[in-house]
């Protein structure tokens, strides 16, 4: 038996120092690529082939004024009922011992579905290789007993590694003590989102203030709503109002006759 | 170093892949609703091919969109349930096959269970973006509608171009009529549903970067002018109107894809 792993990012405790950006880079061997200055600390603007990992950077001030500056890690969340796994027509992208998400590229044709269903905006096309690349969990690193690159990497504690649930316990209790110290919208992404997925997240607002939804739609309902309205929609838009306006003319045409 | 972010949204050859789609489809349907009223077999021949030829043509056209098309059979040697690509690149395949059977034999099973792949596939079109995370294209259930609807509207007009299509012209514009109306129906209910649901992808669409291919390719050439000559008179331009239908059509997919993304 494989342990369900997880990697806890405290928002609260990171300082944006970036090394998780950069050690990520160094571990999967990821070219540098040319941005712009957007006037924000963030870069690059979006994740990328070669980007798998990035700090978010938001600022601005609370209705009370008081400022606030928000640092958030946009990579892959590797979630139990994840959208790309459900979407791959090849079956390219797949759990690893039902715990972390795994692109096999050499299996990828390259479609991009996974591209547009993810609702983190993760997964990234590589035009020079055609597949699709993202986040990994440093899988070659976790299975021979290391932490992914980018907690081994942090200088202060907020990138942990270890057993999911002694995570969401130590969320739990993190969340208590920033609760106490009046951060009181402080909460835990990750523990129930889309099935529970293995990064827990200590956000210190709602996940809309670092550019994550709140409430991501689970695939088993959006499979069934959206097949259900194109069902409907073919039962309906090509019986009824076809069948009617070919009686309608034709009949006509044989009353003229 | 490698160049400016990619970052792998779908684009104009999905714009392609959806309008030809539409168009193969929605001709063989109507096609196939007239040949079993009105016993019109060299209608229901000319529109089973353009079918199998927009359909064929339009998986080629996303077979070059892939990163490693030589690798496409990866799709055809798994079971995927949960893909609506997977489910869709089937439907496609088998219903090009029994459009094909049925432009060669005067099979009434064959075109019964084609009319019904087609039925799917135009719907299925917009199912494959409703199953994502593009606001736009997730947070309505309307799509498939649309893409039904258009996918009559487009597919009528393209008959009517060809030399037999020219002489169902009468039915093929009532059926425009028709499907344009509803077409126009389900675009404000989609347009009105995008704004409560996704402001600023409706924004975008209405009255932003996309304001012209919305209101004159859309709404304008594709639905209102069409429409309004198809009640105005039996006698007209049949020609003008079909192309304006068909390339409303294409506008309407561009408009939905681009302004998503």
């Amino acid at each position: 038996m494989s342990t369900n792993y997880a990697i806890y990012f405290d928002s609260s405790k990171c300082i944006a120092c970036r090394s998780c950006q950069v050690s990520c880079k160094q571990w999967n061997d990821r070219e540098a690529e040319i941005t712009e200055n957007r006037g924000s600390y963030e870069n690059p603007a979006h994740l990328s082939s070669q980007t798998w990992l990035r700090i978010t950077f938001r600022e601005g001030t609370k209705q009370n004024n008081d400022p606030f500056w928000f640092f958030g890690r946009n990579s892959c969340l590797h979630c139990t009922d994840a959208p790309c796994v459900s979407v791959c027509p090849t079956g390219a992208m797949a759990h690893v011992n039902n715990n972390y998400v795994v692109v096999d590229t050499d299996w990828c044709i390259g479609c991009r579905y996974c591209v547009q269903a993810c609702p983190y905006e993760v997964p990234r096309f590589n035009e020079k290789l055609g597949v699709v690349e993202k986040c990994t969990f440093c899988v070659d690193r976790v299975q021979n007993g290391y932490q992914p690159a980018c907690v081994k990497s942090c200088p202060d504690s907020a990138l942990e590694f270890g057993d999911r649930d002694k995570m969401i316990g130590k969320a739990k209790a993190r969340i208590a003590k920033l609760k106490g110290q009046g951060f009181s919208k402080a909460r835990i992404y990750g523990d129930k989102e889309l099935s529970g997925q293995h990064v827990i997240n200590i956000l210190l607002d709602e996940p809309e203030a670092y550019g994550m939804p709140s409430k991501p739609k689970g695939t088993g309902t959006q499979i069934a709503t959206d097949w259900g309205s194109g069902v409907a929609a073919a039962a309906v838009m090509a019986t009824l109002p076809i069948a009617w306006a070919v009686n309608r003319r034709m009949n006509a045409k044989k009353e003229e006759k | 170093m490698s160049g400016p972010i990619i970052l792998g949204h779908w684009n104009f050859w999905i714009v392609l892949y959806l309008w030809l789609a539409g168009i193969g489809a929605g001709g063989f349907l109507t096609a196939y609703y007239i040949d079993k009223k009105a016993d019109a077999p060299g209608l229901l021949r000319k529109a089973s091919w353009m079918g199998v030829i927009t359909l064929i043509l339009g998986s080629f056209l996303l077979l070059v969109d892939l990163g490693n098309p030589d690798r496409f059979w990866h799709l055809f040697v798994v079971f995927r349930l949960t893909s609506a690509m997977w489910i869709g690149s089937w439907l496609i395949a088998i219903t090009a096959f029994l459009m094909f059977i049925t432009a060669l034999s005067k099979s009434k099973g064959a075109a019964f269970l084609a009319a019904v792949g087609a039925a799917l596939t135009a719907s299925y079109v917009g199912v494959l973006l409703t199953i994502s995370a593009i606001p736009l294209w997730s947070n309505t259930l309307l799509l498939p509608w649309l893409f039904l609807a258009s996918a009559f509207t487009t597919g009528a007009a393209a008959l009517s171009l060809s030399k037999i299509g020219s002489q169902y012209s009468s039915v093929l514009n009532e059926v425009g009529k028709i499907y344009g109306i509803l077409e126009l129906i389900i675009l404000i209910l989609f347009v009105l549903w995008s704004f409560a649901a996704t402001p600023a992808a409706a924004l975008n669409m209405v009255v932003g970067k996309y304001i012209g291919a919305f209101w004159v390719g859309v709404l304008i050439l594709g639905i209102a002018a069409p429409i309004y000559l198809e009640i105005k008179s039996d006698k007209i331009n049949i020609a003008a109107t079909g192309l304006m239908v068909v390339f409303g059509g294409l506008a309407l997919r561009y408009l939905i894809v681009f302004a998503g993304v």
